[in-house]
């Protein structure tokens, strides 16, 4: 897995920091999250088009710990993402050269487990007031 | 009890006369149907004009969004029962009818909404057929067009947040639940949302979904710690 890259599932999934809370909404399922500082920090990072490997070293650059001790909880936290369908795995070649991210210098304090509060209780709100875009035919596919 | 009905509309000049004719046309007529012009530069007014009821009030003022026209309609509203309706959607005749019925029936009841379709268009079907994800049948409507309320609750509410133009209604529905105020969902169909591609959630940025959840969030958060 720490070879693999992940990319947001848009257009199901939109996500947004705000005030330095990670936000993010899965439009399919009517789900909102809110993420804890190690997790916004993996999901930016993933979104960027960092491969998990890379992900875990610049988390661990954040936390300043070594990141042989936060892989299992980084692979265990993305494997979580994709069993809620907010990442998936990106095609062999379809991601874009992964970015440098600027926030690798300052840290960013004690490191805690990645983990998000999961919300479900406007389900029915949310899957009724966007009107929703047919998604499935657009779904990106591995390049033929 | 005084029925009000706030209708909001911004450049919707093809569709606003039917989705007045459809509260005209009830089966139990409002007391009050007030639109607010939300800043139009098309003919919306000159065919809201073109209604020319003792019922019907005509509030006009610079852009502001959704939930800064539909506020502009809560602070005129007489009615103790306040429905809305968006300018592009349309009601089922006997929709008041059976939400005051409702509210009769229970003094608990604090929303009433009902049962929603969605229908293509007709001046847009040919192009719009296939692109759009659309329910046929009936599924439960939360939506502000399918809503009664006691305007006694949507006062507890509160204002719709003006600074959102998109998960407006979420938002406000979002207070409404933390509040607990109870609500009923009528089995029947009482609404029917026109799907026309120009529809408000494909054509604003969706990151205003977020912004109200982040708002909810927060107001939670502060509920929890006595703030």
């Amino acid at each position: 897995m720490q070879g693999d890259s992940y990319c947001v599932n848009e257009p199901s999934v939109i996500s947004e920091v705000i005030d330095g809370e990670t936000i993010v909404l899965n439009f399919e399922s009517g789900h909102y999250y809110s993420f804890n500082p190690s997790a916004s920090e993996i999901w930016l990072a993933l979104a960027a088009g960092i491969p998990v490997a890379a992900t875990t070293e610049s988390v661990a650059r954040r936390f300043a710990v070594d990141p042989a001790s936060i892989r299992a909880e980084v692979e265990s936290f993305v494997r979580r993402l994709e069993d809620e369908n907010l990442v998936r795995r990106a095609a062999d070649g379809a991601t874009a050269a992964p970015a440098v991210r600027a926030s690798d210098d300052a840290p960013a304090g004690a490191f805690s487990s990645p983990a998000f509060e999961k919300f479900t209780d406007m389900e029915e709100l949310l899957l009724l007031d966007p009107i929703h875009e047919v998604s499935d035919s657009g779904w990106p596919r591995k390049p033929e | 009890m005084r029925v009000s009905v706030v209708l909001p509309v911004y450049n919707r000049a093809h569709y606003v006369g039917e989705a007045i004719e459809s509260v005209l046309g009830q089966t139990l007529p409002p007391d009050e149907l007030i639109v607010v012009d939300d800043g139009s530069t098309d003919d919306s007014v000159a065919v809201v004009e073109s209604f020319a009821r003792p019922a019907i009030r005509v509030l006009r003022q610079p852009n502001g969004g959704i939930g800064s026209a539909r506020n502009a309609g809560l602070r005129a509203v007489t009615g103790e029962l306040v429905a809305f309706i968006d300018s592009d959607d349309l009601w089922e005749r006997d929709k008041l009818a059976l939400q005051v019925a409702a509210m009769h029936a229970s003094d608990d009841v604090q929303l009433v909404f009902g049962h929603l379709v969605e229908f293509l268009s007709p001046d847009r079907a040919g192009e719009l057929a296939g692109t759009l994800r659309f329910s046929t049948h009936p599924v439960p409507g939360l939506i502000a067009t399918t809503l009664l309320a006691r305007r006694s609750a949507a006062e507890r509410i509160g204002p719709f947040d003006e600074g959102l133009r998109l998960g407006e209604f979420v938002e406000w529905m979002g207070r409404a639940h933390d509040l607990r105020l109870a609500s009923r969902m009528l089995p029947q169909t009482v609404a029917r949302r026109r799907i026309h591609g120009g529809n408000t959630a494909l054509t604003r940025s969706n990151t205003d979904y977020l912004r109200a959840i982040k708002s909810m969030l927060d107001r939670r958060r502060r509920a929890a710690h006595g703030g």
